[in-house]
């Protein structure tokens, strides 16, 4: 066979392969490279436009120098993230899988004030108020006022003001608020926004209220009439929120008894209390004193020692010093106290060593301030030891600030002292979406210890909305003894019942979900500090709109994407068009021949 | 310019030209008054109808006494007029008064409210929860009241579709009862033999007029298992600067009053004012004179110990006063009754918490006790016959029962029940409901004659919280305010809703400044207009923060849970210690 013979053969051969693969139609897998997806967001003030055409001015500027290397919000996976604008005013900020650089824009960042952070209070009961405590801080202020307003659906439920001293200055303020009706509702604090105020998505936090209707179980236990004790409890019995079981060792083996005191002072005939008021501690035996450290320690409940005399007996063991100075004086002395109410002594008991202790009351000066009340962590509880020994004496010398000091201290002590089981959430106003903990932790009376291990009972967790809805929550043991905790989801705007239950108890806790939920800002000192901060933990930069350049060396590093495709050669048109003039080829090569 | 230095000619000829074109002139050409004019009265007209329609508004202007009342007032642009006569009990000599659509009504208790109401519509009229009854009279309706109590007069139109009330309140303040004072000897005595004369000022006050003045005393002698109580008064010298001061004198000779060793004079003086019936009666604090008994020492006019509490009030007292006020039960009007017996029960339930407090209890006012610990304390070791003591704590218990039913005949037995067992107690010491003197007889012999197989657990009763009705009906309102905020702040809320609400506010404490305050708010957020959300906005804080402070919560302390840090530091240094 000649060469021109052979070559219509190939090309025949040729085409057939073609058609048999065009058949087979192989499927081949083709990479090629893309600019990096960089995720891009201008956030600003809404007041302020001026800011927000910095904002714009610098984008463009951005696109302009690395648009070629970059490709800004595409919708894929983003290599990057930035953040133009107002950068502390983001809330929520974006989930940093990438590195975050952030975008000053040229606004003065003063004067400005704005929260830095304030808690939810804790569950007080019906008729008294609750503590709200935040930090706030201005820059650019001094000399001017700022106007804290607590608020609900808008309403002004309280204010307070506050004097600025200088430019740059953090304070804390206190604020009172005793809820109408029992449940959990949803406040409002706010800074009113001063004049000129740079930003003022900062001014507000959003917190939760929450009044209960309990009633605080009190147990006044006097192993010999005390004067101290007779008056404390009167005051307490005087009032609604408490509860209060009282046993008076009037002589050997007989009591004089109100409420219902247990028989024995013993741990297990303790934990249905929140408080035991101790007098004439002195007495106490040590089996007596046994309890009380186990109620303090395991129950988690609040013991507070009223002696009338200089401290001794078994019951010093309860506090971590057993060195007292005593004082006399001629005149009563008043006590110093941020508590409410008020309290005065001529003989008082010093303790000598304080240590981890707090001091609620003290007499004397700053320089020569003596602690005379001071409380104690005990476990999971507190022991309170009351130095004052003949306050009673004074209790009307500022009308009534006795009995309000004792209820205050009584009912601060018992709203402290944990249930079975304490659910808590966090955030407890969360917006939909955002991810909440519940924390379910179990009172250490709960658990089973054995010499090698620690049990507890099933414990079942799930969340109700008002439909009647439910979602179990898994919930996982934490490095806490008796602590669990479980992730949701924030369901739709609405309010949910968070429930947990374990064999024998149930407990449950409310959960507020709404859309326009402010958080605190949190401690970082300014904006840019917030930048620098994102930026570092993320790996990216925080620059001014006036100098881009570092941002766009990093967008420029940025690795380019590579994109892998599946192709079908067979089903392009180059393939046809092969196909066709290999027949082609192969038919004119046969006609030349004189071949049909 | 000058025509003087014209020549004449000239002068006459230019004059007679002017003549001939002012002849020819129209003078309205020349001063055109008509637009002027008529400018000038199309703008005093409009002026007129301004100053009618704001005057309609607001009612400014429409009576010398007018108030604002166009928001709390009984006008409040609804066309009606109220004119308010409010006549003081005639005791009292004070003139009527008469306001014309008052926003508050002051008046004495026992004053008669006459309200005229003039207006084209029908009106009922209630104050609190009684309606008043209305007569027709020319020009409207009239109504009569009478005043006892502060409350509020709800104005409410009878064919209104819609609710259109307005609320007034009446702030109604009882007559007081004389202040009387005795400023001389004003301590209690102990004398050395009854032939001293004490002399003996008191000083009086009312709010409107005393009547009398006089010394009443109690002549208490006797020894062993019974007393005799004898009752009688001495005539003062009184001088009368005014109906409203008196001041008084005399001399109490005890001689004369047949007061041996040992015997007790207890005297106070006791006035009226110028009410009817006993309502006005008074009485000054009640001092002791006593005559010192065999061996016991005293000096002239030493005074006894200066107890504010003087617990002259004994149970045999009381016995006393019941047996009195059954003999002329009947004749009693049952109002007089009942505060006659309310009286007598609150100086019961004085002794008995005194009593209570003698055998370690609690007792109502414990400050003077307290303050005496140590004559507390050797009190108990005198008083050995607790059991005693106890039964009669429960026979006065008794009698409080009885007490608050309005039944003497059921309380009287109780009494003296109560009274047999203290004299069993007590044997022959007195026991005028004092503390204990600082020189308390203390009788050895009874020491440890207790029997201990008596002795027994006690169970202490608690008394009853009482609940503050005012802060829980301000933690409602506050509530219900908080609730509706959103449609309050809209205008969605019907009025009537906010008037309802105004309504339970002044009925809380009509006379409380603060509740009237918040009603008139909340009559004044149901006027405002649906379109001002601001102004409702504004109305609302202002209520709210008038009626937070009145929820009276309490605060908190400071003392918070455990927190980590001091838990492990505390832990750490109970690591160390052991």
């Amino acid at each position: 066979m000649t060469t021109s013979g052979a070559l219509p053969l190939l090309l025949r051969i040729a085409a057939v392969a073609l058609a048999a693969l065009g058949v087979i139609d192989p499927r081949l897998q083709w990479s090629e490279t893309v600019p990096a997806a960089v995720d891009l967001r201008i956030v600003s003030d809404h007041d302020d436009t001026a800011g927000a055409d910095a904002a714009r001015s610098a984008v463009d500027r951005l696109q302009r120098s690395v648009g070629e290397k970059v490709a800004f919000n595409t919708g894929a996976a983003p290599a990057a993230r930035v953040l133009v604008g107002g950068v502390s005013t983001i809330d929520p900020l974006p989930i940093a899988d990438v590195s975050v650089s952030t975008i000053a824009v040229g606004k003065p960042s003063s004067p400005n004030v704005r929260i830095v952070a304030a808690d939810s209070p804790a569950a007080a009961p019906l008729g008294w108020s609750a503590r709200i405590d935040a930090t706030i801080e201005a820059v650019g202020m001094s000399g001017r006022k700022s106007v804290v307003v607590l608020e609900q659906q808008g309403v002004a439920l309280a204010r307070t003001e506050y004097a600025w001293r200088s430019d740059r200055e953090r304070t804390q303020v206190e604020m009172f608020y005793a809820a109408p009706v029992t449940g959990v509702s949803r406040v409002s604090l706010r800074v009113l926004p001063a004049e000129g105020e740079a930003i003022t998505l900062d001014n507000k936090v959003d917190l939760r209220l929450e009044t209960v209707a309990r009633q605080l179980q009190v147990l006044v236990h006097e192993p010999r009439p005390s004067w101290a004790t007779a008056f404390v409890r009167r005051a307490l019995e005087q009032s609604a929120v408490f509860d209060v079981a009282a046993s008076t060792g009037a002589s050997r083996g007989l009591a004089v008894r109100a409420g219902a005191p247990p028989s024995r002072l013993t741990a297990g005939a303790l934990e249905a209390f929140d408080l035991v008021v101790a007098g004439a501690p002195e007495e106490l035996t040590r089996g007596e004193v046994d309890a009380l450290r186990s109620f303090a320690r395991v129950r988690g409940g609040a013991v507070i020692l009223v002696p009338d005399r200089r401290p001794s007996g078994p019951y010093v063991d309860l506090l971590p010093t057993a060195r007292f100075e005593e004082v006399l004086v001629e005149n009563p002395l008043p006590l110093r106290s941020p508590q409410p109410g008020s309290v005065r002594g001529s003989e008082i008991a010093i303790p000598r060593e304080v240590g981890a202790g707090r001091v609620i009351a003290s007499v004397g000066q700053k320089a020569a301030e003596e602690p005379v009340i001071v409380e104690w962590t005990a476990g999971a509880g507190r022991v309170i030891f009351a130095g004052a020994l003949d306050a009673w004496r004074f209790r009307a010398a500022d009308s009534d600030g006795y009995a309000r000091f004792w209820e205050a201290l009584a009912a601060t002590a018992s709203v402290a002292s944990p249930r079975k089981i304490e659910v808590s959430i966090d955030p407890p106003i969360a917006r939909p979406g955002e991810s909440v903990a519940v924390r379910a932790r179990l009172r250490r009376t709960e658990l089973i210890e054995t010499a090698t291990r620690t049990r507890t009972a099933p414990l079942e967790a799930r969340i109700m909305g008002a439909d009647g809805s439910t979602t179990p929550i898994r919930m996982w043991p934490t490095a806490d003894v008796g602590v669990f905790e479980g992730r949701i989801v924030a369901p739709a705007e609405g309010r949910y019942d968070v429930q947990v239950a374990s064999e024998q108890t149930t407990a449950d806790d409310v959960l507020i979900t709404a859309a326009d939920v402010r958080h605190a800002a949190g401690t970082l000192d300014s904006s840019a500090d917030v930048a620098g901060a994102i930026a570092m933990s993320t790996g990216g930069v925080a620059v001014g709109a006036e100098d881009l350049a570092p941002l766009e060396r990093l967008l420029a590093s940025l690795p380019q994407g590579v994109t892998t495709r599946a192709i079908h050669p067979v089903r392009s048109m180059l393939y046809v068009t092969a196909f066709a003039a290999l027949l082609c080829a192969e038919w004119t090569l046969r006609r030349r021949r004189g071949l049909r | 310019r000058h025509p003087d230095r014209a020549r004449p000619p000239v002068r006459a000829r230019v004059f007679e030209a002017a003549g001939e074109v002012i002849q020819s002139t129209n003078r309205r050409d020349v001063v055109p008054l008509r637009r002027p004019t008529w400018a000038f009265l199309i703008s005093v007209l409009i002026a007129a109808a301004a100053v009618a329609v704001i005057s309609q508004r607001t009612g400014v202007g429409t009576g010398s006494s007018r108030d604002d009342v166009a928001r709390s007032g009984a006008d409040a642009g609804h066309g009606l007029v109220v004119v308010a006569s409010i006549l003081p009990p005639a005791y009292t000599r004070e003139p009527l008064r008469t306001l014309e659509n008052p926003d508050r009504i002051d008046a004495i208790a026992g004053s008669r409210l006459r309200l005229v109401l003039r207006s084209r519509d029908a009106w009922r009229v209630r104050l609190g929860h009684d309606e008043v009854r209305l007569q027709r009279v020319e020009g409207g309706a009239a109504g009569e009241v009478s005043l006892a109590e502060s409350g509020y007069l709800a104005f409410e139109r009878r064919e209104s579709g819609q609710d259109d009330r307005r609320l007034v309140p009446v702030a109604v303040t009882p007559d007081r009862a004389p202040a009387i004072r005795i400023d001389a000897p004003a301590k209690d005595l102990l004398l050395p033999d009854a032939k001293a004369t004490v002399p003996v000022t008191a000083t009086a006050t009312d709010d409107f007029a005393l009547e009398s003045l006089d010394l009443r005393y109690t002549r208490v002698s006797g020894s062993g298992e019974q007393f005799e109580f004898k009752e009688g008064s001495i005539p003062l010298q009184i001088s009368r600067p005014s109906d409203r001061s008196w001041s008084a004198r005399t001399r109490l000779a005890l001689g004369a009053l047949a007061l041996a060793p040992g015997d007790s004079l207890i005297y106070r003086v006791v006035g009226k004012d110028r009410r009817p019936g006993d309502a006005g009666f008074a009485s000054s604090e009640t001092y002791f004179i006593e005559v010192a008994g065999p061996g016991q020492v005293a000096l002239e006019g030493f005074e006894l110990p200066p107890d504010r509490e003087r617990y002259a009030l004994s149970q045999q007292m009381i016995v006393l006063k019941l047996e009195r006020l059954r003999a002329r039960e009947r004749s009693l009007a049952r109002r007089a009754l009942e505060e006659e017996v309310a009286n007598i029960a609150a100086e019961q339930r004085a002794v008995r918490s005194n009593f209570i407090f003698l055998t370690g209890g609690t007792v109502e006012d414990e400050e003077e006790e307290a303050a005496h610990e140590h004559e507390i304390q050797e009190g108990r070791l005198e008083n050995t016959a607790r059991r005693e003591i106890a039964n009669a704590i429960q026979h006065m218990g008794r009698v409080e029962q009885g007490l608050a039913a309005v039944n003497t005949a059921a309380a009287l037995p109780a009494a003296k029940a109560a009274v047999d067992a203290l004299q069993r107690a007590f044997g022959r010491n007195r026991y005028f409901l004092r503390t204990l003197p600082s020189r308390s007889r203390v009788d050895p012999a009874r020491r440890l004659t207790g029997e201990l197989a008596t002795a027994s657990n006690w169970r202490r009763e608690l008394f009853p919280i009482q609940t503050d009705e005012p802060a829980a009906a301000a933690r409602m309102l506050l509530a219900r305010l908080l609730e509706l905020s959103p449609q309050i702040r809209s205008g969605s809320l019907p009025s009537a809703a906010t008037t309802a609400l105004a309504e339970q506010a002044i009925a809380v404490a009509p006379s409380s400044v603060e509740w009237q305050r918040i009603s008139k708010g909340l009559v004044a957020l149901g006027d405002t207009p649906p379109g001002d959300s601001t102004g409702r906005a504004t109305l609302l804080s202002e209520i709210v923060a008038g009626v937070v402070p009145l929820t009276r919560g309490q605060r908190l302390g400071s003392v918070g849970a455990p927190d980590e840090e001091r838990s492990l530091r505390s832990a750490w240094e109970g690591g160390s210690r052991r």
